[in-house]
């Protein structure tokens, strides 16, 4: 996924330019998306987050200093904050996630009718398990394997330092691993054998 | 390097966050350790789930949202609105609900307060009503008495011109009878016409019987005519 957009693009985007506009928004819109439908597990919810992302960017273009770090990591500390308002307003956001989190589709599968049906379950697993960790842990597993930030970006998102970051994606992940295992000692090899997009 | 040294510093190591120095030295202890290999390899397996897994495509509806947001905002137009997407449009919050939850309850109990007060007043009225229609028959009927008595104390014959509906102050009443306007001294009794005439000069002017068939709702107001009664009578 190319996210490393240059200086040259952001500002003809920030000029009014809707060509440079496109190149960005199509670059970043599903990570934003996907971080914010990550967080809240719920699709409208995301949309509307990921929508107001963009639409801070326009209007807020001038505020982005390229010297502090990338624009995709800006934006995603603009969708964070929006994700961490909408938690702090509706705390039991847990139980949507359980709901919803069977209609998560992954993209691009091709395969076998049993792989494809492994590899729902599998997702919806995943799924489920991420939901369970706390917002903390939860925004930086999601911040480094889904939008793939340095611990150096992740600690400017969530607002902490490296070192934090680093003991909550020790922490997360070691609790995945607790929960997820049995599923990859026990299919290991089918997991591998897996259609992936 | 140790493997609880190693073990510390494995996820920096596949995050390619490790400095380079301690990146070389886990490369070197990885081939001859089975159980930080065994480590690593788990940690690969679930970060690869994870980033398989997570990934999530943005729906097409957003595009067009955040395209008319930014050919409006260079267009010219003032701000830019925001278009909620259909989840939240036809979502209502919760203190919304609440709020006409109450507004409803509240017009259903002033409704009903108001329809209460209303059917008492009617009941109200109905029983004012029919109090003083009972009364003013009272009245009548002691007023026709108090007629009866007077008339027996000059001599005359009973009239119960009140409840004949004549009015006892009018002229031909006060006039004396006929044997006494004629200068006749005896204060003749005239003989009652009738046996109810019979029985009202031989009983006590404001007894029950009198009252026969009225109830007798007004107590203290008869009470009070016999007073007048007496107060007259000296």
């Amino acid at each position: 996924m190319k996210r490393d957009l240059s200086n040259y693009i952001i500002e003809r985007a920030a000029s009014g330019d809707a060509e440079a506009f496109r190149e960005i928004y199509f670059a970043l819109r599903s990570p934003i998306y996907g971080f914010a439908y990550r967080m809240l597990n719920d699709a409208a919810k995301a949309e509307d987050i990921a929508q107001e992302v963009f639409i801070f960017f326009i209007e807020h273009s001038g505020k982005f200093d390229p010297e502090r770090g990338s624009l995709f990591a800006y934006l995603c500390g603009v969708a964070r904050n929006l994700v961490f308002a909408h938690l702090k307003k509706k705390r039991n956001h847990s139980e949507t996630w359980l709901e919803e989190a069977s209609e998560i589709e992954s993209n691009g599968n091709g395969g076998s009718p049993l792989g494809l049906v492994l590899h729902r379950e599998l997702s919806t697993k995943i799924g489920e398990k991420v939901a369970s960790l706390p917002p903390i842990q939860r925004e930086v597993i999601i911040l480094r394997e889904l939008c793939d930030l340095t611990y150096q970006e992740i600690a400017a998102v969530a607002e902490t330092d490296v070192n934090t970051v680093k003991a909550r994606l020790f922490r997360a992940r070691r609790s995945l691993a607790r929960e997820l295992t049995p599923y990859l000692t026990s299919s290991e090899e089918k997991y591998h054998a897996l259609p992936r997009s | 390097m140790h493997c609880h040294e190693v073990e510390n510093c494995l996820e920096a190591f596949l995050d390619t966050e490790l400095p380079a120095t301690e990146s070389a030295a886990v490369r070197l202890h990885l081939p001859t350790c089975t159980s930080c290999r065994n480590n690593l390899k788990e940690l690969e397996a679930i970060r690869l789930m994870l980033r398989d897994n997570l990934a999530t495509e943005a729906p097409t509806s957003l595009d067009s949202n955040v395209m008319r947001a930014f050919d409006r905002y260079y267009s010219g137009s003032a701000g830019v609105t925001k278009t909620r997407s259909r989840g939240s449009l036809f979502a209502i919050s919760l203190p919304a609900f609440a709020l006409g939850l109450l507004l409803v309850i509240a017009a259903s109990l002033l409704a009903f307060y108001v329809g209460k007060r209303s059917a008492m007043a009617e009941v109200a009225a109905t029983q004012r009503f029919d109090q003083a229609s009972t009364k003013n028959e009272i009245e009548k009927e002691i007023t026709s008495a108090k007629i009866d008595e007077n008339d027996e104390r000059e001599g005359r014959p009973p009239s119960r011109t009140a409840s004949a509906g004549i009015d006892p102050r009018s002229e031909n009443l006060r006039k004396p009878p006929m044997n006494l306007r004629e200068g006749s001294v005896t204060h003749e009794r005239v003989k009652p016409t009738s046996p109810a005439r019979i029985a009202a000069q031989n009983t006590p002017v404001t007894s029950r019987l009198d009252l026969e068939g009225f109830t007798p709702v007004a107590e203290p107001k008869l009470k009070i005519t016999r007073k007048e009664n007496q107060k007259n009578a000296k």
